[in-house]
């Protein structure tokens, strides 16, 4: 918990503007949502971007916080939200520059391509494995992704993702067992054609 | 053996993410952040005082617009209304003859 204080309090000093709260909160969460931001953007800048983003957004909004779910669950919901939809504008960005280079006569503008990812956190050896397992989850369906990085690599129980996610723990199982099955696809898929 | 040895080069691949530590904060984050968020809020009263006179001025040329409408109707009105009466009591005035 947030130094001595119980949450509710922590919350009041937030509502009320005090720069110390805003500090501590940052102290507290920044590491969680900074690695969450990578999972999911697998970007060191665009998480770093992404990261700040959030805690505007949380000191912005944090007057519509209700406290119906816990203060990390609703960080959690905010750094994964804002995630993915820079992820969606990245793609739409991608998608338009696509287009334009095949309309426009002069095609010579770089269409943008996210460089592949080595994860900082990887041990040395595994550093190859880990660029081609990033590559496969970042193929994997918005949600499947979503769950995935949040139990697997984020470490959340099957609960808090249901909670961060807004769905059941059921969905979420469902949700984790089909990842899990894509994944094992897409890296057989992998094998299959590095094989020779 | 050969479908063995891609089973589990899979399990292993996947189970890399069980060896991943969390990754440190780039420096000065904490810095950034408030430094980001006292600048929007900045923009924000900036854009509050700009969009209370755009509403005042707004309301004003409402009332303006209004205000001419109506007398530069009911003017017009009054002039028709005349031409009218003068029409009606011409064609009707055989009936007084």
């Amino acid at each position: 918990m947030i130094s001595n204080l119980n949450e509710p309090d922590f919350i009041f000093l937030l509502k009320s503007g005090d720069t110390s709260a805003y500090q501590q909160l940052i102290t507290v969460y920044k590491k969680t949502v900074y690695n969450t931001c990578l999972n999911l953007l697998q970007n060191s800048e665009d998480a770093e971007d992404i990261c700040q983003e959030v805690f505007v957004t949380v000191f912005q909004s944090i007057h519509q916080f209700k406290g119906e779910s816990k203060l990390t669950t609703w960080v959690y919901r905010i750094a994964v939200t804002k995630s993915l939809d820079y992820v969606r504008m990245k793609k739409r960005k991608k998608r338009f520059g696509f287009m334009r280079s095949i309309f426009s006569e002069e095609s010579n503008e770089p269409i943008y391509d996210r460089p592949n990812f080595i994860h900082p956190g990887v041990l040395l050896e595994n550093k190859e494995r880990t660029e081609i397992l990033f590559r496969a989850i970042d193929q994997l369906p918005e949600n499947q992704k979503t769950a995935f990085v949040l139990n697997k690599l984020e470490q959340l129980s099957y609960v808090e993702v249901a909670e961060v996610m807004e769905v059941t723990v059921s969905s979420v199982e469902s949700l984790l067992f089909r990842a899990k099955q894509n994944l094992k696809k897409i890296l057989g898929d992998y094998y299959k054609e590095n094989e020779k | 053996m050969n479908m063995e040895s891609k089973e589990k080069w899979i399990e292993e691949t996947i189970d890399i993410v069980d060896a991943l530590s969390p990754v440190e904060v780039p420096e000065g984050m904490d810095a950034k952040i408030l430094a980001r968020f006292s600048m929007k809020r900045q923009r924000m009263i900036e854009m509050s005082a700009i969009s209370k006179w755009s509403i005042a001025a707004s309301i004003l040329l409402l009332i303006g617009i209004n205000s001419y409408s109506v007398l530069h109707y009911s003017s017009e009105k009054e002039i028709k209304t005349g031409e009218s009466n003068l029409l009606y009591t011409e064609y009707f005035s055989y009936i007084n003859q």
